[in-house]
């Protein structure tokens, strides 16, 4: 492993500490107190609440609670919920299945759809279909993705009845391939709208970039059929802005799995990241922002390893 | 002036201008002709559909003029959209300035910032932003203006970068002008296409962060309409009438869409290449 | 780049008229005639852009053509209509009006108008009988495939041969070429080169199908000056080998007089003067080539001194308007209201072999 990988890992550290004492000192100042949910039920007294306030460890200095979960953290200790107690990484695994489930989906019909899109209006720059995509795409990127699942839910839950408006299986009824896939329809297609007019903005403009570049117009004058030029020309070269954007799409699409599996109960990480600020469950809402924190620059770094593949330059370059 | 000319022939971006004037124009005049605020319940008259008597586009649960809260709903977008744009590019601009033209430990700093802000998926960090403060209007022109300054401080930091090494910005630099000099007078009026297409832009953004944290309930509250928790509201209500949830898309989608147009419009009317297109071949 | 001490006197090619024996002599038929080449850019808004005007000229086989001119005088333009390069070449997208004709001797004997072919029959010709070396060796090669790859495939396209058959042809072209190693060449990519082993892989690649047309568009503006002597003598001597024609579009005056047999002066769009290399630098009959060539007065100045085009008092016009009559006239010292602010003018013969389109070249050729 070079330097360059050693100065990358280290960026990602400090990253990640920027990013967990952010997510930290946010979630503590906020306003609101985690233990609110239990002072209500009966037989509570103050002492009993003060006892479990101090058993939590939020009686300590702010710093110095950060530090007991930073130190726990590093020793593979998420913490448990101060909801009901379980550990924070058994609850985010029990969660994180059906989130990827769902993003993974999306991000497969996106790029798809998306780069399908992109070449096209690239290849046919300045026609009435280009011109179609490229209004399209801003349109799906001007419109909130939820919006789309209500429309989505309306016509084909409510007054066609051809899929299920929600949850990630019929309640009651045993685990089936099939029940499974129809509850995955069209949260999917929901996540995957936004994604997609991104993929295909992106797409046509990495294309019609390479198109542009000096070395199409060589493979022309060597008497290279169109298509020769595009898969061994264009392609190889428009891979590379794709790989990058690969990468960026990951807390985008998080966001966007937060919002849809609102709209169809779908169990998933973004809604238990809502209920986790809902109840001030620290531990929780801490351990979601720090996994999506190192997935996402995990991405970063296996986007990096990926372009060193697909650019000689950069593979060359390494000593 | 030559960029506003090249701005209207492109056909979607003139189309921009006339949904942005349309709506404000709308949500201004309009209000006071109609017959009921948005406030105003009347039970006898729930879930009317659009074009019911003195209702144009129906009424809502508890009978409220839906037009009427539409209007408020887009009045409030348009004025967090505009205020959180109006914060970030001043905040951007000031951070960006400081970074691009004395780099060094400062620009390292803020850049890792944002790095790593950049890295939390957007809502996430919009609804732990939330939690502070009371959910309004303020606090959403707030929390969107600190998510929103970065991209504007990103843009100018690498613009002035970019001009640094430019024959002319050395030339008046070797003449000895002052920095406040040099950023107002050499920088700002170079870079202010680039600013204006991404303020532009940020409003767009801004409109659309405020519906999806007034729909997942930390933004605007009831009885106050907002786009956002309109939609809330009519996911309720899909099965009895499906116009609460499609009437706020699509005014959401109108002051969006038409913003898009114009920011990508300017982007394409201010680019140099498009102004000296003709021919400059060999 | 005002002068270079290095390498001008090692040209044995270098003295117009002794070209290769095997080359019939210039009475014999063209290989490429153009007539009356006028392409136009059209814009959605604005007025149109007529990039080049009524351009006729010959290229004879083993003949060098030199076509000059300023940035903008419609050089490039002419090269890549030629070339059918003008368009986008994906369909849609719509490129110049081209008019005109440019009737062109094949390698299978077949003579064709080069800009009245169907975009497939043009492709079987381009990188077979006609080839192209471009001005910037660091971009005109593709970044992500090697050397070998990116000659092989002409190979593969135009000879049918597999990939496999074309390892000992590629080879062979990286030798001729001048580089060395060229097994290991063949498995390196462009950003491994210089640029001057960058413009040689560009020649194999024009090569590889021994075209009969070699069309050179400033293929040393982008190298340093030892290197670009290096890369005029290489072409010297694969002409010399060949016997191919070339066309090479310079602004450098010494390249003129070193490679050229026939030199085309363009100016704003049109062919103001054509002739044989040491007329047009010894006694050139229009202002504009008189300007150019001026500071430099016989052919052996030239020769001994490298020198760019001097500059020109005003600007090129812009081409959307051109002024009336002949378009130098504001620049040109020999103006006279009347006939050259009138008529667009017509190329007239001073000699047999000598065209020139000015009004007062009579008078011009007099002093």
């Amino acid at each position: 492993m070079t330097d360059a990988f050693v100065s990358r890992l280290a960026r990602m550290a400090v990253t990640l500490a920027i990013v967990s004492v952010t997510g930290f000192l946010l979630l503590h100042l906020a306003p609101g107190d985690p233990l609110a949910q239990f002072a209500l039920s009966p037989g509570m007294t103050a002492t009993q609440l003060g006892a479990m306030r101090h058993q939590m460890g939020l009686d300590a200095a702010l710093p110095l609670q950060y530090l007991r979960w930073l130190g726990a953290l590093l020793t593979g200790d998420w913490g448990r919920s101060f909801r009901d107690h379980q550990p924070v990484l058994t609850i985010i695994l029990g969660h994180l299945g059906a989130t990827l489930e769902l993003a993974g989906t999306a991000a497969l019909l996106a790029i798809w759809t998306g780069a399908a899109a992109g070449l096209y209006g690239a290849f046919r720059q300045g026609s009435r279909a280009d011109h179609l995509i490229t209004v399209a795409s801003i349109i799906l990127l001007s419109i909130p993705t939820f919006w789309f699942g209500l429309v989505f839910i309306s016509l084909f839950s409510v007054r066609l009845g051809w899929l299920p408006s929600g949850n990630i299986h019929t309640v009651g009824a045993p685990f089936s391939p099939a029940d499974y896939l129809k509850h995955l329809i069209l949260p999917a297609t929901v996540l995957a709208l936004a994604s997609a007019a991104t993929w295909s903005r992106y797409t046509r403009n990495a294309v019609a970039d390479v198109l542009g570049q000096d070395f199409i117009r060589t493979a022309r004058a060597k008497g290279l059929s169109p298509r020769k030029i595009r898969s061994r020309h264009v392609l190889r070269n428009a891979l590379l802005p794709m790989i990058t954007l690969a990468g960026l799409q990951f807390p985008t699409l998080l966001s966007g799995a937060l919002v849809t599996e609102t709209v169809f109960t779908w169990p998933g990480i973004g809604r238990l990241f809502l209920d986790s600020l809902e109840y001030r469950d620290y531990p929780v809402a801490m351990g979601i922002l720090m996994f999506s924190a190192v997935l996402a620059t995990a991405g970063s770094i296996v986007t990096d390893a990926l372009y060193t593949v697909a650019d000689p330059r950069l593979r060359q370059a390494r000593p | 002036m030559n960029t506003v000319r090249r701005l209207l022939k492109i056909r979607t971006a003139s189309a921009g201008l006339v949904l942005v004037a349309l709506l404000a124009l709308a949500c201004v005049l309009v209000p006071p002709l109609l017959p009921r605020g948005p406030l105003q319940i009347d039970l006898h008259h729930r879930f009317l559909p659009p074009l019911s008597g003195i209702h144009p586009l129906g009424t809502d649960e508890i009978g409220r003029d839906i037009l009427a809260r539409l209007l408020a709903g887009a009045r409030t977008s348009l004025l967090i959209g505009l205020s959180a744009m109006a914060l970030s590019t001043v905040t951007g601009c000031i951070t960006g300035g400081l970074t691009g033209f004395y780099g060094g430990w400062t620009r390292i700093i803020l850049m890792r910032l944002v790095d790593a802000v950049l890295c939390f998926p957007t809502i996430f960090l919009l609804l732990t932003l939330a939690s502070f403060g009371q959910p309004g209007a303020a606090t959403i022109i707030g929390i969107v203006s600190l998510v929103a300054w970065m991209e504007v401080s990103r843009v100018v930091d690498g613009q002035i970068r970019a001009l640094r090494d430019r024959e002319f910005i050395v030339a008046v630099e070797a003449m000895g002008a002052s920095a406040t000099h040099m950023l107002l007078r050499e920088f700002l009026p170079n870079i202010a296409g680039a600013i204006v297409v991404v303020s532009t832009l940020n409003v767009a953004r801004a409109i659309l962060m405020e519906a999806y944290v007034s729909y997942l309930g930390n933004g605007i509250q009831p009885p106050q309409p907002s786009l956002g928790n309109m939609l809330n509201d009519a996911q309720e209500y899909l099965r009895p009438d499906p116009w609460l949830a499609i009437l706020p898309g699509i005014v959401i989608a109108i002051a969006v869409i038409g913003l898009n147009f114009i920011g990508d419009g300017l982007r394409t009317a201010l680019d140099p290449r498009q102004s000296n297109a003709s021919g400059s071949r060999r | 780049m005002t002068k270079s001490p290095t390498g001008h006197t090692a040209f044995p090619g270098a003295v117009p008229g002794a070209a290769p024996e095997a080359v019939p002599g210039p009475a014999s038929a063209p290989l490429l005639s153009v007539r009356k080449l006028a392409v136009t850019f059209t814009q959605s808004s604005g007025p149109d852009i007529p990039a080049v005007e009524g351009a006729s000229f010959d290229v004879r086989p083993g003949e060098t053509i030199a076509l000059v001119g300023e940035s903008s005088s419609g050089k490039s333009v002419t090269a890549m209509a030629l070339m059918g390069l003008l368009s986008s070449g994906s369909g849609s997208g719509a490129g110049p009006v081209i008019t005109g004709q440019a009737l062109f001797r094949t390698s299978d004997e077949n003579t064709v108008d080069l800009l009245s072919l169907p975009e497939p029959a043009l492709r079987a010709i381009r990188g077979r009988d006609i080839s192209m070396v471009f001005q910037d060796p660091m971009t005109s090669l593709n970044p992500v495939l090697t050397i070998g790859e990116q000659i092989s495939e002409v190979l593969m396209t135009h000879d049918g041969l597999s990939r496999r058959q074309t390892r000992a042809p590629v080879i062979s072209l990286l030798t001729r070429v001048g580089l060395r190693n060229p097994e290991d060449l063949i498995s390196r990519y462009p950003f491994q080169l210089s640029g001057g082993m960058r413009q040689r892989v560009m020649i194999a690649i024009a090569l590889a199908c021994r075209p009969h047309l070699l069309i050179a568009d400033e293929p040393t503006t982008a190298l340093d000056v030892t290197v670009q002597a290096r890369i005029l003598t290489l072409l010297r001597q694969l002409q010399a080998e060949t016997g191919m024609a070339i066309i090479f579009i310079t602004h450098n005056i010494g390249v003129v007089a070193q490679i050229a047999d026939r030199v085309v002066v363009m100016y704003s769009g049109q062919i103001v003067e054509s002739a044989p290399v040491r007329d047009a630098l010894d006694t050139p009959l229009m202002p504009y080539s008189r300007v150019l060539f001026r500071t430099v007065p016989t052919y052996e100045a030239v020769l001994a001194r490298r020198r760019h085009l001097p500059t020109i008092p005003g600007h090129v016009p812009d081409p959307r308007h051109r002024p009336q009559g002949c378009t130098f006239h504001p620049r040109c010292t020999h103006f006279v209201h009347g006939p050259c602010d009138t008529f667009r003018l017509s190329p007239e013969h001073a000699t047999p072999d000598h065209e020139v389109r000015c009004a007062r070249w009579r008078e011009i050729a007099r002093d």
